[in-house]
């Protein structure tokens, strides 16, 4: 079930909401038990047969986590840790890389490995990566008692299961435990309904359109056509327009929806485009992947303490195998490898001269030079395979031609009404045609995508500046009725753009 | 706080009314308007000439069926032979199994019947996966529910905004839709560079795409045998191609397609001239992909009267 379908919105979210204020009237653990069953149920939509894995990776990890408490220190509970983690990484080794390792096997070695074809359950990367955090930190004794099903409800809890934010114990199991989400609140509702609003139009009014337009452009360079200059910046700077907003969009309709419960999830994204470095950039993209390689894999290498060699591999280290975490692909692992390269050039210039550079020229310059690095590894993340990749990074260096032109393949067909008049196609070609959208369309499209990813606040600045209006009980005509009301038509707008759901980018992880 | 919500749920409860009503008033689709006439916007052919059969089915004895290529073709093509009232059936990106589906109902509500005139396009298999609105289905044969139907057409702002742009800010007008279901297109093709463009040079079928082709032979099978049990002629035809897209017959699939659907009983199929002149004239071509009138009367008309019994 997608969050951006009506199945969602009108039946299985007021359902689940209603019986959980309810139940919460009466008992708090019925209605943690309920939001349990409910999220499972919204599991179970997708894959009904992963059920089990879920569940059984639920129970194990949760008794592992109590006897690795309970050795605490010594050396049986760190063998126990080691077993367990192992474990989880085996589950999500098998379900997501073994056709990978065996198929590069194959390539490499002319072995005749046969592939397993597995589908990949939905979610293993979250579930996985919340659980073992989990044990890490039982393994340092700071994990407390907790009823199992907390632990349940904390991993398995709908908003965040599919595609994050990758969720911490600690943050969670304090709010499930307290009386307060258990409450119905005008206040938590509000904030949550408009910061949903604003993810679930992200999703639908411009990550959707945008996707219309990459697809065709990436699918041409899967195909081998050779990408020229204008079509390759198009395709590259719509799929980083439509990644973020695809996801941060996601990311705001969880953090949306578990507010309507009273529940606070962690920001995932804070105006990521607007970084003036790499290192800034990975400080607000994805921020509870980028927390949890930071303490349970940056960190235990050594992070900065060994010396800067030892802190340049271990960046590097952290960021292919952070990159190998979004897919079974060597465009993931050169997409980790191209950023573990841009944060270790960061570093040694920060090193060098400083973190003090500053002024309006500066802030454009490191601003637009890390846009256009970040923008240009997208394509490793995009792209179907390395050739297509490099076919796209020929293309934004020209290098496959400037003028789009003679020979246009047949894939442009559908692409051709999204570009000037004569930019794929020859002059004239589509003109007895009434269906062809114009230029200003797109340069429409990509200045209202620039205007919100660089000029607007973000969704929390957003919701902080609601919550903070209502916690000072400011009488605001501008808090009161002009944001609602504006958040009210931007519902009603994106509700009514939905006409057929689309899955969310990052279901595939 | 009880303000802030107050105002958003009413403000959205207000627009979505609104959203509603004027999608209601306006009914771009013509879901529950008649759709007759000068249309900028494409309706919805399908349930419109759906719920307009079901109550004046009596009126006609003969269909055309088919995609947007035969939905051009009304009963003086064939010279609205032996007396027979044509109705064209015809829908954009129409599919055999639909057709199938909506004759079933048609019999079923006692329309009479006596020619079924298919129209075939091999370079056409479409996936019922991706259904737009103007591609929707009649909840009279997909048996969706009716609340959930309107509320597909009549709460899209997408739609809103497209009929506005196309028909409020001075856009040509694209369509005529004429009472027996037929359509004129209205738009060229200028000059004989529009016929050789990259467009008009389909690709090869894709697997997808070769697998879909094949199963329309089912359907078409299902056609013959209610063609038999129910005594109307049922005739196939295969939709004529520019010059350069008739490479879609070099294609070992299409043919090997087309040799099964011709020797389905009970199931006529007439293949359009494919040397003929009026495929590389430009003047004869809508575009890449429909041709105009006088290629259907030249070309596959008189191949079909041959087979329509008076």
């Amino acid at each position: 079930m997608l969050f951006n379908s009506f199945a969602f919105i009108l039946g299985f979210l007021p359902l689940a909401l209603a019986l959980f204020f309810l139940l919460g009237r009466l008992n708090r653990v019925w209605a943690a038990a309920w939001l349990a069953l409910a999220s499972i149920a919204f599991y179970g939509y997708w894959s009904p047969k992963y059920i089990v894995l879920l569940l059984g990776s639920v129970a194990c990890n949760f008794l592992g986590g109590r006897a690795i408490a309970k050795r605490a220190g010594s050396r049986g509970g760190r063998w126990l840790f080691a077993f367990a983690v192992a474990v989880n990484l085996l589950l999500l080794g098998f379900y997501k890389y073994a056709d990978f390792f065996a198929s590069s096997a194959n390539d490499l070695a002319k072995t005749h490995i046969p592939l397993l074809h597995i589908a990949l359950p939905i979610g293993i990367s979250f579930f996985t990566f919340t659980q073992i955090a989990f044990l890490a930190d039982a393994n340092k004794g700071i994990v407390k008692e907790y009823r199992f099903v907390h632990y349940l409800l904390f991993v398995s809890y709908f908003p965040h299961l599919i595609a994050g934010p990758i969720l911490h114990h600690a943050e969670m199991m304090p709010q499930f435990e307290s009386a307060a989400p258990y409450r119905f609140s005008a206040r938590h509702f509000g904030v949550g309904l408009t910061i949903f609003t604003i993810g679930l139009a992200k999703k639908v009014l411009i990550a959707d359109p945008f996707g219309e337009m990459v697809s065709p452009i990436f699918a041409a360079a899967h195909a081998g056509v050779p990408i020229r200059l204008l079509a390759a910046w198009v395709g590259v700077l719509a799929f980083t327009c439509q990644l973020y907003f695809d996801f941060s969009g996601y990311s705001d309709m969880a953090i949306g929806i578990s507010k309507l419960f009273g529940i606070d999830l962690p920001i995932n994204f804070a105006s990521p485009y607007k970084s003036t470095s790499v290192i800034q950039f990975w400080q607000r993209w994805h921020m509870t992947l980028s927390r949890f390689l930071r303490d349970y894999l940056y960190f235990p290498l050594g992070g900065n303490r060994r010396g800067k060699l030892r802190r340049y591999l271990n960046l590097m280290t952290t960021m292919v195998l952070g990159g190998l975490w979004h897919g079974a692909n060597y465009t993931f692992l050169i997409w980790g490898g191209l950023h573990g390269c841009y944060l270790m050039i960061n570093h040694a210039w920060r090193s060098v001269f400083g973190q003090r550079q500053s002024g309006v020229l500066w802030t454009l310059v490191s601003g637009t030079v890390t846009f256009l690095a970040v923008a240009a590894a997208w394509i490793f993340f995009r792209a179907e395979d390395v050739p297509s990749a490099f076919n796209l990074v020929r293309g934004i260096a020209g290098f496959n031609g400037i003028a789009v032109h003679e020979g246009a393949s047949v894939f442009w067909q559908g692409v051709g009404r999204l570009f000037p008049q004569g930019a794929v196609f020859p002059e004239g070609a589509f003109q007895h045609l009434q269906f062809t959208s114009s230029r200003v369309e797109l340069a429409v499209r990509f200045l209202s995508a620039a205007v919100l990813l660089f000029a607007m606040p973000n969704t929390r600045q957003i919701a902080d500046g609601i919550e903070g209006a209502c916690a000072a009980h400011r009488r605001s005509r501008i808090y009161q009725y002009a944001i609602p009301s504006l958040a009210g038509l931007l519902l009603v707008a994106a509700l009514s753009q939905m006409q057929k759901a689309s899955a969310f980018l990052y279901f595939q992880f | 706080m009880g303000v802030y919500l107050r105002t958003f749920v009413l403000t959205a409860a207000a627009a979505a009314a609104f959203l509603v009503f004027a999608n209601m008033i306006l009914d771009p689709y013509r879901i529950i308007h008649a759709a007759l006439g000068n249309l900028t916007f494409q309706p919805n052919s399908r349930v419109y000439k759906l719920e307009f059969l079901a109550r004046n089915c009596s009126n006609y004895n003969a269909y055309f069926v088919g995609d947007s290529r035969a939905h051009i073709l009304t009963g003086q093509d064939l010279q609205n032979v032996g007396g027979r009232r044509f109705y064209n059936l015809g829908a954009p990106r129409d599919e055999i199994t639909s057709i199938v589906r909506r004759l079933k109902f048609l019999m079923a509500a006692g329309c009479p019947i006596a020619s079924v005139i298919a129209g075939e396009s091999v370079d056409i298999v479409s996936d019922a996966k991706n259904v737009s609105l103007l591609d929707t289905e009649s909840p009279l044969i997909s048996g969706e529910n009716r609340l959930a139907f309107l509320g597909r057409f009549f709460f899209s702002s997408q739609t809103l905004i497209d009929y506005l742009r196309q028909t409020a800010f001075g856009s040509q007008i694209h369509f005529l839709y004429d009472p027996d279901g037929h359509v004129e297109y209205l738009w060229r093709m200028k000059s004989p560079a529009d016929l050789a463009a990259p467009p008009c040079r389909p690709p090869p079928l894709s697997a997808a795409e070769r697998r879909l082709l094949f199963l329309k032979l089912a359907p078409y099978r299902e056609l013959a045998e209610l063609s038999e049990r129910n005594h109307f002629q049922a005739i196939v035809w295969v939709t004529p191609y520019n010059s350069w897209k008739q490479q879609v017959f070099d294609d070992p699939d299409v043919r090997d397609f087309l040799s099964q659907l011709r020797s389905i009983p009970h199931l006529s199929v007439v293949d359009a001239e494919r040397s003929s002149p009026m495929l590389s004239d430009f003047t004869l071509w809508t575009d890449c992909a429909h041709f105009r009138r006088p290629v259907f009367d030249a070309l596959v008309a008189p191949r079909i009267l041959e087979l329509l019994t008076p």
